[in-house]
């Protein structure tokens, strides 16, 4: 009768931890260890058919017997236990803050910048790096600029050693890649450029532009306005409305600004748009012929088209930012806002 | 340029309202920047771009607004003329050199009786900003801005020998300017001279003592044109620059000079009394081209702008702004005296362009590429590192360029900074050539609003001298800073300040998330004073940065209170090393075994000397090796350290026996003890 005694055993234990329990959690942990698909008693059961015949029937019965024995006890003493033990008291809130870890926030310049870049590599422009440090030759000469021209006066310059200057537009960068390949060119050129002015709500230093170039045979005004439209609809909206007003640049002939129509107001006039409806947002024209001799082009046999924009004045109207002051100040509310 | 509307209605009918005609202005290229009522009359402030020398007077915009409104001109000042004769005044005037000076008029006005003038014309000149000073300065005056030339009066009692001479200065004279100062002068700047010293720089200011006086009865009246280049040169070098020497620069009209100078005769006779002493004296070297022709063709302009204009079209609108067209289906422009910043066809067609509108050109968007647009890899990896060091909650910052060299002092790097020489204030005199002064006052600046917990990136070029080549170069530079607490104080309590080794985590986390694996970090090198507790950091052989907590003097001197730590990182060493070409290792098919090693280690041995001699004599089976429990107390010999490390071991080629592993386990100990004087804890 040693199988009796095992189990004799095996019941008072599980009594003995029964007694001891004192929550719904603690006898479900019980139930568990004893009755669970791989509790002791159940395994002892599927056991049994790996016994020798004779013993079979007598262990099933007392097995059997001990289960029902513990499944009443387990039943009893679950009435017993009072329904709140401190265990279960505890309120499980789930509208307490969740974990939190810090995420970061790319600053508003990186974000209308890429867009940008985005939009026209999509329309098939590559894009184009250039240093900061620029000569008297790519930041004026090249772009029909003459040293002594009032056409100077549009752009003070920051000036360091040994006549480089910090560049005024990001247009050098386009009389460098013309002069290292034959059209067609098609190319943005993002970056920081330089003048000289005080830090005021529409004014900095140090600001940022993208500009583009596309030279090929037959490009036409036309073709200008075109990609500027489509340009215009994809960053400020499908229903914005591009005007160009006759301006002077003198790297291109026949010059232009841009305005798009206020996305504020829809031209009814606003804040932004100094009651306007347009926002002026970029400076454009055909290339001048005097820039394409300077490369070495041929300007009967070429034509082109440039654009550049500040981004800081693209992003202004977009978010309803009105002080150019807040992009170089990183004030973290400002930030975090984008 | 400022311009009274009322003016304007002299030489032009405006019979639209004044909102009006600033759009239409705007619209044709006059860009119109504000608009000011005085009294019963409307002041424009126009943006004159520097092609437009034409539109700097009054009579030149009414002209431009008889174009666009389709009107006539109704009295024309231009339109003056008189026999003039070479030498017709009394003051004998010489040119030294005609290209300095191609044409010099003048004319003498004596009798007359310097006094205030008129009101109407003192109102005139000072709502376009003009000071009147007396009738004759203010005619002169009233008539450059009338008609765009400069004219200049002399007391021409004051001209010595009564004679003229247009020459470059000498290297020892000066002359007293009537802003009172003295003006050293020299080869390079043009003068009017009588027979014994300058009285006057030319196009920019008189002198002192041939200027208009109170008892002035006999004067002398200049209309010239000088080389713009020169007039240019010598107002920016003396930091002068006025209303005749802005007109000069930008090219006047040669042929106003005679009109203006009669039309200022007059005006001083009737205003100030006097008569006509002598003629006209008139100056002129013809230039061999005397008028611009431009021609193209009907073709070749719609073939340029993407336009289908008809002949009609096009010599409408050029008809109106005075130019004269002929020809066919190849045209020929004449183009007037006063607008020479038409040169080329392309300027016609701008001409165009203007007075039809940009909106009867058709949009035309749809051009297809060979080759679809493309980033530089560069930029991708850059927005990569961005993603990165966002996720683990770095606010991207941007700062200017600038710093100033005071800045740079404590940091003591041995880099000179590269000065700007005309910088905008004291403080932003460099350009950086690190990106951490930047960062330092973007956490000082937050500090200031009530910020205790900043991660901050920033980004971009720097700008260093090469010592020897001498060129500026501009490498890229990603540098952070981060202080205050881990995480946001929350009800779980969990926080802590940020240390050095959650910032070399970023890092590592950074190296890792590019696939740069060779990366390590050693004791800081050379005289960087800039850390107190840090690290250099190496890619391969190579030291790109460094990482630490900011010294004791950098916080003082950023008036920073709080631990402050930081990084600055070369890009171009990762730029190089990360690829998008992923080269894909088969999955380990064997299982690992773990090790763990508790090791007694003498204090100045580093992790990265154990971490070293660890994966040489592991014989390739050591995976990796983990750090996970560190530390120093009573129970452990003083001088010696307590690091428990866990090792997985496993093989490319079978599973490992713990023979193997044993055997291996002993090579490292006994390589550690001999090379570090390491041994387990327990043992000795
Ligand atoms: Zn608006």
């Amino acid at each position: 009768m040693k199988f009796e005694k095992e189990i004799e055993d095996i019941k008072n234990e599980i009594l003995s931890e029964l007694n001891l329990s004192s929550s719904k959690k603690e006898i479900e942990d019980i139930r568990i260890k004893y009755l669970g698909r791989k509790g002791i008693i159940t395994q002892r059961l599927k056991d049994i058919k790996n016994l020798d015949p004779k013993v079979r029937p007598r262990h099933g019965k007392v097995l059997n017997i001990l289960k029902s024995t513990i499944e009443e006890e387990l039943e009893r003493k679950g009435q017993e236990v009072p329904k709140e033990s401190r265990e279960e008291e505890r309120f499980f809130d789930y509208t307490m803050p969740g974990d939190r870890r810090w995420l970061g926030h790319l600053h508003p310049l990186t974000t209308t910048m890429d867009e940008i870049v985005d939009v026209f590599v999509r329309m098939g422009f590559t894009v184009k790096y250039g240093p900061d440090v620029e000569t008297e030759f790519y930041n004026f000469e090249a772009l029909n600029m003459p040293k002594d021209h009032p056409s100077r006066d549009i752009q003070d310059t920051f000036y360091l050693e040994n006549n480089l200057l910090l560049r005024t537009q990001t247009s050098p960068v386009q009389i460098r890649v013309m002069e290292s390949r034959k059209p067609p060119v098609r190319i943005i050129s993002p970056g920081r450029c330089y003048r000289v002015d005080n830090f005021d709500s529409s004014h900095s230093p140090v600001f940022h532009q993208i500009e583009g170039l596309y030279v090929d045979k037959n490009v036409t005004l036309s073709n200008l306005i075109g990609t500027l439209n489509t340009f215009a609809k994809a960053i400020f909206g499908e229903s914005t409305r591009t005007k160009l007003t006759p301006h002077y640049f003198p790297f291109t002939e026949p010059s232009a600004e841009v305005h798009v129509s206020c996305p504020f107001c829809k031209e009814k006039g606003c804040t932004t748009c100094k009651h306007t409806g347009w926002i002026e947002i970029m400076g454009c024209g055909m290339v001048h012929p005097e820039v394409f001799r300077k490369v070495g082009y041929d300007p009967d046999k070429y034509t082109g088209f440039a654009f550049g924009m500040g981004i800081e004045r693209v992003c202004m109207p977009r978010y309803g930012i009105h002080d150019m002051r807040l992009f170089f100040e990183n004030d973290q509310r400002f930030i975090h806002q984008f | 340029m400022k311009v009274s509307v009322e003016w304007l209605r002299e030489f032009v009918d405006i019979d639209i309202g004044i909102t009006e005609l600033a759009c239409k202005l705007t619209d044709q290229g006059v860009s119109v920047e504000g608009v000011e009522k005085v009294g019963k009359d409307y002041i424009l402030d126009l943006e004159i771009t520097p092609n437009r020398p034409d539109l700097l007077s009054v009579f030149g915009i009414a002209r431009e607004i008889k174009a666009m409104l389709q009107k006539d001109i109704k009295k024309n000042p231009f339109k003056i003329t008189e026999e003039v004769q070479s030498n017709g005044s009394d003051i004998i005037v010489e040119i030294e050199d005609y290209s300095d000076c191609p044409r010099y008029t003048g004319c003498s006005v004596e009798n007359i009786e310097v006094r205030t003038s008129p009101d109407w014309l003192r109102q005139r000149l000072e709502v376009m900003g003009v000071r009147s000073l007396n009738n004759i300065v203010d005619v002169t005056n009233y008539v450059l801005l009338e008609m765009g030339q400069p004219l200049h009066a002399f007391d021409a009692e004051c001209i010595k020998g009564r004679r003229i001479n247009v020459r470059r200065a000498k290297d020892d004279e000066s002359i007293i300017t009537l802003d009172g100062l003295t003006r050293k002068l020299d080869r390079d700047l043009l003068v009017i001279a009588d027979s014994k010293k300058p009285i006057a720089l030319a196009g920019i200011m008189g002198d002192e003592e041939s200027e208009i006086k109170n008892n002035t009865k006999h004067i002398f009246i200049e209309s010239a044109y000088f080389n713009p280049t020169l007039i240019r040169r010598g107002a920016r070098r003396l930091n002068l620059s006025t209303e005749s020497s802005f007109r000069f620069e930008r090219k006047a009209d040669i042929h106003a000079l005679i009109p203006a100078l009669l039309r200022a005769r007059e005006l001083i006779i009737k205003f100030c009394g006097g008569i006509m002493k002598g003629g006209v004296t008139d100056i002129y070297k013809k230039q061999e081209v005397e008028t611009e022709k431009v021609t193209f063709s009907i073709k070749w302009l719609n073939d340029f702008l993407g336009s289908n204009f008809s002949r009609e079209e096009i010599i409408e609108p050029l008809t109106l702004l005075d130019l004269n067209v002929k020809g066919d289906t190849s045209l020929e422009v004449e183009v007037p005296s006063f607008r020479r910043d038409l040169d080329i066809k392309e300027d016609i067609a701008e001409e165009v362009i203007r007075m039809v509108g940009f909106d009867s050109i058709p949009m035309r968007s749809t051009i297809v590429f060979e080759k679809v647009g493309s980033l530089p890899h560069s930029s991708l990896k850059i927005g990569k590192i961005k993603e990165y060091l966002v996720s683990r909650g770095y606010d991207e910052v941007v700062n200017v360029s600038f710093i100033s060299s005071d800045e740079l002092k404590p940091f003591k790097m041995g880099i000179k900074p590269i000065a700007i020489q005309n910088p905008i204030t004291s403080n932003l005199t460099h350009m950086r050539s690190t990106l951490i002064v930047g960062l330092l006052k973007t956490v000082k600046r937050n500090m200031n609003i009530g910020s205790r917990d900043m991660r901050f990136f920033e980004l971009g070029n720097v700008f260093i001298q090469n010592q020897t080549s001498g060129k500026v170069e501009e490498p890229l530079k990603i540098a952070g800073v981060i202080t205050g607490k881990v995480k946001n104080q929350d009800w779980r309590g969990e926080n802590r300040t940020f240390d050095y080794y959650d910032l070399k985590g970023d890092i590592e986390g950074l190296f890792s998330f590019v696939n740069i694996n060779d990366n390590r970090f050693e004791k800081i090198k050379g005289e960087l004073s800039l850390l107190e507790e840090g690290s250099d950091i190496y890619i391969e052989k190579e030291k790109v940065g460094f990482v630490g907590s900011i010294s004791a003097e950098i916080s003082d001197y950023f008036d920073i209170s709080k631990k402050v730590l930081l990084f600055e990182i070369e890009l171009a060493p990762l730029l190089n090393r990360i690829s998008f070409d992923y080269n894909f290792k088969d999955l380990p098919r064997y299982p690992a075994v773990l090790r763990d090693l508790c090791l007694l280690v003498p204090g100045n041995v580093t992790h990265q000397q154990i971490e070293d001699i660890i994966r040489k004599s592991g014989k390739g089976l050591v995976e990796k090796i983990q750090l996970f429990d560190t530390y120093y107390n009573n129970k452990i010999t003083r001088g010696l350290r307590s690091l428990t490390y866990s090792l997985t071991f496993r093989s490319d080629s079978g599973t490992l026996n713990d023979e193997k592993v044993n055997a291996t386990v002993d090579e490292i100990l006994k390589e550690l003890d001999e090379g570090l004087g390491i041994n387990l804890r327990g043992e000795k």
